[in-house]
């Protein structure tokens, strides 16, 4: 038998189902596989205790996660695990109630073996900005994972987990799931509840499952999906069945290509697994269409005034009275402000300042609201593609992993690392990221399918093809292998 | 308005943080360049013909509140810093109740 913690979550549930494995011993190798590698990596922040989240026990119910463990990021609410969002502002904070999610993940019969580390609050692309130091990424330990979720896509790559959740307001499951070789997909806007994930800029944010492959990613987002009361942007419409999904014929499916978006600044490799993965799609019986997106190349700066304007009002709760730890200080105004000057790093420092700033007086009009008209723009650029085609794909970024450090003295730079994610961000469209190849350097590039409002099964038929097609579990295998 | 130091304080003064000196040079320079980046939003032909649209799934916007119950105070509490009885406590603010009595 394989290494038990190397399975995939649909291989380690059907061993469970036919009582070849138990919940406990399948927790206690990826336990051990987690105490061997993680102090190298990173990738957790925060393990459970077992006593407090054991597995499911006795006999296999018909639950489609029973007894499999997941990694959580640490920015979705848990009882019991310490929801700090990777800063010091929190530092220590118990959520006194579950996310929904992670409620839903219960009910199938999930249990948290930890907390991930994160980019703080989310506002990263490196985890980096991180007060628990950076995440290493297991293809490279001198690069970053990604971010914000770098931690949960670091965490499934090193088979430390068959599952995690992370979050994704501007790309932040995306990207790490690039750079790390992991699926990940960031939901329609209201196909998963955000009750409990703690907001960074509420009308981007999404909870979505980051997962070895294709198939485990549709499973994990089936039990994910569905209406909340609890969140008013909750959208009631059923998932489908996003498993029959992934075995579907992509045949007769169009497929939009914007050629354009493509012009600049992008690696040629991620170009030529790009177009090799297209001609794929191809030869599964999809057609490949032209489309324009010509609001694309505003829409990075679109989504940096409207995600730092939101996150100025959401982060301005963090005030020293309700949540972590408070500063001393004479009277209130000075207690507030020494709380959040010590708390807050200063990448969230950067980003609560430039949204102050786009919504100062005499800038609302210049920036905010000029941003939302450009985020309209954007979203009706993919209702015209849409017209023409069922999925957009696009690179998710523009090269493979970059080096730690590379990029922290530069913001611009790394926010540039986005351009790809944002779009769909700011349409709240469905988007998901598969692994393709790698490049030249040996490390994962990957496709992303983009797809109309609450058409997530066209996004797993056609990310089925192209798993199929490209077979990268046997190029990581491969890879790893003259590693260990 | 240029992003000079002291736009930069006024900024923390409204955001509620204050920066060391090498903070503050460090940031300044930082958001003078990503300004300059975000200002291409008012560059070409778009921004003053287009409207402010809708741009999420459709569904989202007919939905009606749900209220719900809130959390018991002694479960919101759990959390804070400092607190009288079933009550938040905070520091005293300039200008407020204690400084009248005083």
């Amino acid at each position: 038998m394989a290494e038990l913690h190397r399975l995939s979550l649909r291989e380690a549930a059907r061993l469970l189902r036919a009582r070849k494995v138990t919940p406990a011993e399948l927790d206690g190798e990826l336990r051990s596989a987690i105490a061997r590698h993680d102090p190298a990596l990173r990738a957790y922040v925060r393990l459970s205790d077992p006593a407090d989240e054991p597995p499911a026990g006795g006999p296999p119910p018909k639950q489609p996660l029973w007894g499999l463990g997941g990694a959580l990021k640490a920015n979705i609410c848990a009882r019991g695990l310490p929801t700090d969002c990777a800063s010091r502002i929190l530092a220590g904070w118990q959520p006194p109630y579950d996310a929904t999610a992670v409620t839903r993940l219960r009910a199938a019969g999930a249990h948290w073996l930890g907390l991930t580390n994160m980019d703080e609050f989310g506002m990263g692309s490196s985890c980096e900005h991180s007060a628990y130091g950076p995440t290493r990424n297991p293809w490279d330990p001198a690069r970053t994972p990604g971010g914000s979720s770098g931690g949960a896509a670091a965490a499934v790559a090193a088979d430390l987990a068959f599952f995690a959740l992370g979050s994704d307001t501007g790309g932040s499951i995306r990207q790490p799931a690039h750079c790390c070789g992991v699926v990940g997909l960031k939901p329609t806007y209201g196909r998963v509840s955000r009750y409990g994930l703690v907001a960074f800029a509420s009308s981007l944010d999404q909870i979505g499952p980051l997962a070895k492959d294709v198939a485990d990613c549709a499973l994990v987002y089936s039990v994910l999906a569905g209406c909340d009361p609890r969140d008013a942007t909750s959208l009631d419409a059923s998932p489908g069945d996003p498993l029959a999904a992934v075995e579907r014929p992509a045949a007769g499916l169009r497929v939009g290509v914007p050629r354009d978006a493509l012009a600049e600044g992008v690696h040629p490799d991620v170009v030529a697994d790009f177009e090799s993965t297209l001609e794929e799609l191809q030869e599964a019986g999809a057609r490949i269409v032209e489309v324009t997106l010509p609001s694309l190349s505003r829409a990075i700066a679109a989504y940096y005034v409207v995600a730092t304007a939101e996150a100025a009002a959401n982060l301005a709760r963090y005030d020293g009275v309700r949540y972590g730890p408070r500063a001393a200080g004479r009277d209130y105004r000075e207690t507030v402000t020494a709380t959040r000057t010590a708390g807050f790093g200063l990448e969230v420092k950067r980003r609560i300042l430039l949204g102050t700033y786009v919504l100062s007086a005499g800038y609302r009009d210049a920036y905010y609201l000029q941003a939302e008209r450009v985020r309209g723009l954007v979203a009706e650029d993919f209702a015209r593609a849409f017209s023409a085609c069922d999925a957009v794909a696009l690179p998710t970024a523009p090269a493979a992993a970059f080096p730690l450090g590379e990029r922290l003295a530069d913001p611009l730079q790394m926010y540039l690392s986005d351009v790809f994610t944002v779009p769909a961000s700011l349409a709240g469209l469905p988007a998901l990221t598969l692994p393709t190849g790698l490049d030249r350097d040996g490390l994962p590039l990957s496709l992303q399918l983009v797809g109309p409002a609450l058409a997530e099964e066209t996004l797993f038929t056609l990310a089925g093809a192209v798993e199929r097609a490209r077979n990268f579990r046997a190029r990581k295998e491969a890879a790893w292998r003259t590693r260990r | 308005m240029a992003l000079d130091a002291g736009t930069i304080r006024w900024l923390e003064e409204l955001a509620g943080l204050e920066l060391a000196a090498a903070e503050r040079e460090l940031l300044a320079r930082d958001l003078a360049r990503i300004v300059a980046f975000v200002d291409r939003l008012g560059t070409g032909d778009l921004p003053a013909a287009a409207a402010v649209r809708n741009w999420g799934p459709a569904e989202i916007r007919r939905r009606a509140d749900e209220p719900g119950p809130s959390l018991p105070a002694e479960t919101s509490l759990a959390a804070t810093a400092d607190r009288a009885e079933s009550c938040f406590r905070i520091p005293p603010v300039p200008g407020g109740e204690e400084a009248e009595r005083g």
